[in-house]
């Protein structure tokens, strides 16, 4: 179902009867909520109707994204009378703002913010060069069950310096960053090979603002 | 690639040639639930606080330092001032916190705790002046207990009273502690922050949360290294901005791996704990390299305490500031630079040629974060001298609205310009030499120095 947007124009045509009654069809663009705000024109939103036009995109179907704020208004007010009335001490009883247990959801918040970053291990092998070193350390962030994504190689007469970024999402069950470092700390040994594995994050934190 | 290869290796080197670390992840934790003020509860409850909250703290620490190959030097645990937790206990009761502390810290594996503190700035209670008296004795029987008084602040002057006892309690602490290594774990402030992470003048102010995770970044090595760097870059000579750019963009760097520590270590411990600040503190260890005296040696001034010193720290102080208050929105505790006597190799050995004296360093408190701290004086200073010297540094504090605190540490028999090793982070300390006048008349006179007319501020 189409919706009626109801312009500036709109409002200054209606402007005489003094009142506009919003219903859930229409969407009253800011401006001439604008308008009807300097020319005294109240505004009057039916139930369900949209108050504001920014909540149309995200929702274009109902038209509704709840009761309007007077309504809400009541129906928290009911609950808090009704809350307190059922206790002993009504009135008198402290009602904490927030609960340090309940609100510090730190390690969540910071979960879900990784939930979305990229997952990435950085590993760096400087050393002499020698045939298969490469392949033992490719071989064994492989064995680990990650994936390379990058690798940069630079050769100065017999010195090397490899950096391989790894993904770590796809690490083998059961194994951590810990477990990852070591294994490949490891194979780098095994080819006289100096390693250095950090995760992304303190890079990203130290050069990117 | 998605890091250039000079973004890694910048890194890497900061971590591994230049001594990048996080100086302190420290635990404050709120004691003033505790149920009762009779010994055998005091213990128990201050013991129970402790390890609950901070017997993961050093594994956790370890897991992150694995996991961003930056070391954690320090676990630590401060609590709220027991002045303020045992008021109206019983003599026994402080003793009893005291060791609950101390054990509690072996059993957490954390080096130093630090609160067992009062904050007298206008007037000691009777239990912020039962547990200045029980100093002495808390410090001796103890090796991880770490205390501090808040004598004075902006907004009420200095205690002078309150100075004076603490001038005794000095000297008495000295001489019931091998060379004097109790007045190590004994700090006097003024305006002391109630969230600074670094031992021994940490505390976990009464307007904390329940527990606070707050993070001391430092890195002189990695200021003096980028320093060094840009010199050998530049052909001419650089003027100040531009080092104090090279100043600001280097503690940026550190501030945002500080933070970004400091709250995996929060993460990993869970709820209720909170991450609390970073303190932006430079402070320095006795390894080579990793010294504030270095950077402003490499500014231009041939030695440390030389003319031109107070001037060298406040570009350097005033740069990591800026640099790390663009970092991180959660700067707090001291912030600033430390220049410890003992801790910092370049200050050790200015002191020995006897360019660095009592009276240069106390200019430079006027600009630093901290003040007069890891000072040794002669065995035989007089108490009213040593309350004297600490009343110097809170007028300094006091008036310029800023933190400062004395560390001072008589060392029985030993004269001016002796050496002695403390060991450890405390590292070696050259008698200074202090004035040989008679101030026991003004020190004796009590009462409060009245707050200055800059606290009128309303």
């Amino acid at each position: 179902m189409g919706k009626r947007i109801v312009t500036e124009k709109d409002v200054e045509g209606l402007a005489s009867r003094g009142v506009i009654e919003v219903d859930s069809g229409m969407i009253v663009t800011p401006l001439a909520r604008e308008f009807a705000m300097r020319q005294g024109i109240r505004l009057v939103y039916a139930e369900g109707s949209v108050p504001s036009a920014e909540s149309v995109p995200g929702d274009p179907g109902s038209g509704s994204r709840g009761p309007n704020d007077d309504r809400l208004r009541k129906v928290i007010a009911e609950e808090v009378v009704r809350a307190l009335g059922s206790s002993s001490d009504a009135g008198r009883r402290f009602i904490p703002s927030y609960s340090p247990l309940a609100e510090d959801d730190a390690a969540q918040k910071i979960a879900a913010h990784r939930a979305g970053e990229p997952n990435r291990a950085i590993v760096v092998a400087t050393g002499r060069n020698q045939p298969g070193v490469a392949a033992a350390l490719t071989s064994a962030i492989s064995d680990c069950g990650t994936d390379i994504q990058d690798i940069s190689q630079t050769i100065v007469s017999n010195f090397f310096s490899m950096i391989f970024v790894v993904n770590l999402d796809t690490l083998k069950g059961g194994m951590n960053f810990k477990e990852f470092k070591a294994s490949v700390e490891q194979a780098g040994r095994g080819v006289g090979a100096e390693i250095m594995v950090m995760h992304e994050a303190i890079l990203k934190a130290m050069h990117r603002i | 690639m998605i890091y250039r290869p000079e973004e890694i290796s910048e890194t890497i080197r900061m971590v591994e040639a230049e001594h990048l670390d996080i100086r302190t992840v420290t635990m404050g934790i709120c004691m003033l639930g505790c149920p009762g003020k009779d010994p055998e509860t005091v213990y128990k409850y201050i013991y129970n606080m402790v390890t609950s909250n901070a017997g993961r703290l050093v594994d956790c620490a370890a897991e992150v330092e694995n996991m961003y190959g930056i070391p954690i030097v320090n676990k630590r645990v401060s609590v709220t001032p027991m002045a303020l937790v045992l008021e109206g206990a019983p003599r026994e009761s402080f003793l009893a916190a005291a060791q609950a502390l101390e054990r509690a810290a072996v059993e957490c594996r954390i080096d130093y705790i630090a609160g067992f503190s009062a904050l007298v700035q206008k007037g000691a209670t009777s239990g912020s002046a039962m547990l200045m008296r029980s100093l002495p004795e808390v410090l001796a029987a103890t090796t991880r207990v770490c205390c501090s008084v808040n004598l004075a602040s902006s907004r009420t002057g200095i205690n002078l009273e309150a100075t004076a006892i603490m001038g005794e309690v000095m000297s008495e602490t000295a001489h019931r502690t091998k060379h004097g290594a109790g007045c190590a774990r004994l700090v006097v402030f003024a305006n002391a922050p109630e969230d600074n992470p670094f031992i021994a003048g940490a505390m976990h102010g009464v307007g904390e949360p329940d527990v606070v995770i707050n993070v001391g970044v430092s890195g002189p090595g990695v200021v003096l290294a980028a320093i060094e760097r840009q010199k050998r870059l530049e052909s001419s000579l650089m003027d100040c901005q531009t080092l104090s750019e090279i100043i600001k963009r280097t503690a940026f760097k550190i501030t945002r791996a500080g933070e970004l520590i400091g709250r995996e270590v929060v993460a990993r411990l869970g709820p209720p704990v909170r991450f609390g600040v970073l303190d932006l503190s430079l402070a320095p260890t006795p390894a080579e390299g990793d010294s504030v005296a270095a950077i402003i040696e490499a500014m231009g001034i041939e030695r440390v305490g030389a003319h031109g010193t107070t001037a060298a720290l406040y570009l350097l102080t005033e740069a990591v500031k800026k640099g790390g208050v663009m970092a991180s929105s959660s700067v707090g505790g001291l912030s600033g630079a430390f220049i410890p006597i003992s801790e910092d190799a370049g200050m050790v050995d200015a002191t020995r040629l006897g360019i660095m004296t009592l009276d240069k360093l106390e200019a430079m408190t006027a600009i630093c974060s901290v003040g007069m701290d890891m000072v040794a004086l002669p065995g035989d200073t007089p108490p009213s001298t040593i309350a004297a010297i600490i009343a110097d540094e809170l007028a300094i504090g006091v008036i310029n609205h800023k933190t400062t605190a004395c560390r001072l540490i008589p060392i029985p028999g030993a004269k001016p310009g002796d050496t002695v090793d403390l060991g450890g982070l405390l590292g070696e300390l050259i008698v200074m030499d202090t004035k040989k006048c008679d101030v026991s008349t003004f020190i004796a006179r009590g009462g409060r120095i009245p707050a200055p007319m800059n606290s009128l501020r309303n």
